[in-house]
């Protein structure tokens, strides 16, 4: 369903993304892997439109979204947690919720979802009046992917979810992405968690300095004995 | 209370009232652009100008002018921040900034050539001149002002708090990429935002119309008011201009009545630096630490 095709991204003279091909199948959980600052925020950054791009093209269910508005790369069913949260601080958690329901596809949606939304995380209903600055890290993370479900994805995509998690809260994230998953909903997923992203997704890329260093099955990556040590230094 | 303190102390409630309406549109411009708005004042002038022009031309209330003139306001604000600012909303702030002062040149200047510099003042018919209760005496114009911006004000909680273009602009003041990834169109909202925060000015403006002479500097004095204003209340925070506001007004008018008006804005100015001194974000200012 999404299809990039020899994608590159320049910031000033720098090439951060370069010559980046990948796609996405509908139904499917691939993790984009890599050690820190080799390009995987920007490459997801390009998809939902923050930042630009130089070359190449981003097709998503045989649409060109290449030059799409942020906004229309929403409206298509493309829907980023992005790395940091970026919730609402001051707003209450039912409020950032009901925030995701604000693309147009999502209107007519919104109750059925935010009572799927309260069967994924029930923890969220007794937070609902509680302003999400004030809550951990791990219920802010859970409230941001409420939010994005919130917005009826069909690809989500999810960068660095796990970041600054506890394990236990981690596993209690993997488990609901899965739910969410089974849904029907396609995720591309981005993390340095490697070894639990790896046990759930159906295949993987492997981003180096910009490039796709490696490509396949995640079971098969998770054995590579090059792999763990040169990129990700297991 | 001693009756002058009383009537200092409602004085300044009823004037603080309009600035904190004029303050409230800065905030809200700042908390969603990110930029000061240095135009403020200047379109707050275009305000009374407007209700200068309507109510005597159409021979109307200046209190019926009003909507004429907030409906110019935000349509003046939308266009700015749409066709002027948006351009340029990738620039260093400080060359928005620039850009907010130059639009205020040309209206001042605008309105100096149209209008000529003289002072021009409004009659309202039918207003009495004082209203005497006991031993205070009320201005009924600064009376009606202050109702106006309780509705005004109560109306655009309403829409922030309520309507799903309020959200968004909330939205967008607290997490600008958070609300573009959820497809908040950042150039509509940033512009309806605008817009809003012009309609504060112009009806502040208005208000003040039938209580002041009006000429065509006259907003250089409330720009300066609504910054320091929205400062104290924490630059963003909406609740913070409106009782900054009104924190602001009763300052000015208990000077004014206890050491004589021309210390009002010397003490209104040393609060202000002390009150920073203490409290760097402002009375109301979160700190920073939370923001993400």
């Amino acid at each position: 369903m999404l299809d990039i095709k020899n994608l590159c991204v320049n910031y000033g003279a720098v090439r951060i993304i370069d010559d980046v091909s990948m796609t996405v199948g509908d139904g499917e959980i691939v993790a984009l892997i890599g050690a820190n600052g080799t390009g995987k925020t920007t490459l997801v950054r390009a998809i939902s439109k923050l930042n630009g791009t130089d070359s190449g093209k981003i097709f998503f269910r045989g649409e060109d979204i290449t030059d799409a508005s942020a906004d229309k790369v929403v409206e298509a069913g493309i829907i980023q947690v992005p790395e940091g949260r970026k919730l609402f601080a001051q707003m209450s958690v039912r409020e950032n919720l009901e925030m995701g329901a604000f693309a147009k596809r999502a209107r007519g949606k919104e109750k059925e979802n935010l009572e799927y939304v309260y069967t994924v995380f029930p923890e969220l209903k007794s937070m609902e009046k509680m302003a999400c600055g004030n809550l951990s890290g791990g219920q802010q993370q859970m409230v941001a992917i409420g939010r994005s479900i919130m917005a009826c994805p069909e690809l989500l995509i999810l960068d660095e979810p796990s970041i600054g998690l506890s394990p236990i809260t981690t596993q209690h994230m993997f488990e609901a992405i899965r739910l969410i998953n089974k849904n029907g909903i396609s995720v591309l997923i981005t993390e340095q968690n490697v070894h639990d992203v790896l046990k759930m997704a159906n295949r993987a890329y492997v981003m180096q300095q910009g490039r796709i260093a490696m490509s396949g099955d995640a079971k098969e990556i998770a054995q590579n004995e090059e792999l763990k040590k040169i990129y990700l230094g297991l | 209370m001693n009756a002058q303190v009383f009537q200092a102390l409602l004085d300044g409630l009823l004037m603080g009232g309009v600035y904190s309406l004029a303050a409230l549109g800065l905030t809200l411009i700042f908390g969603v652009m990110k930029i000061t708005n240095f135009a403020h004042g200047a379109m707050m002038t275009v305000g009374m100008y407007v209700v200068y022009v309507v109510s005597t031309g159409l021979g109307i209330s200046p209190y019926i002018a009003l909507i004429f003139s907030a409906i110019t306001l935000f349509a003046l604000g939308y266009i700015i921040q749409r066709f002027l600012i948006h351009r340029i909303s990738d620039a260093p702030t400080h060359n928005q900034l620039l850009l907010t002062l130059g639009v205020a040149y040309i209206l001042e200047n605008t309105l100096l050539a149209v209008f000529t510099p003289n002072y021009k003042s409004l009659e309202v018919e039918n207003l009495p001149g004082m209203i005497q209760i006991g031993a205070i005496s009320v201005n009924p114009a600064k009376l009606i002002a202050f109702g106006v911006v309780l509705v005004v004000t109560a109306a655009i909680y309403i829409v922030l708090y309520r309507t799903r273009i309020g959200k968004a602009i909330r939205a967008c003041s607290q997490n600008r990429e958070g609300a573009q990834l959820m497809g908040v169109v950042i150039k509509n909202t940033s512009a309806i935002a605008f817009g809003i925060g012009a309609l504060c000015t112009g009806i502040a403006g208005s208000l003040l119309t039938p209580i002041l002479s009006i000429y065509p500097t006259l907003g250089e004095t409330f720009q300066l008011k609504c910054f320091v204003i929205a400062i104290l209340g924490g630059m963003g925070n909406l609740w913070g201009a409106l009782i900054s506001g009104l924190i602001v007004g009763v300052v000015e008018s208990m000077t004014g009545y206890f050491a004589g008006g021309s210390w009002s804005d010397l003490t209104v100015y040393a609060a202000f630096i002390l009150i920073l001194l203490a409290k760097p974000s402002g009375l109301f200012g979160r700190s920073n630490r939370r923001e993400h």
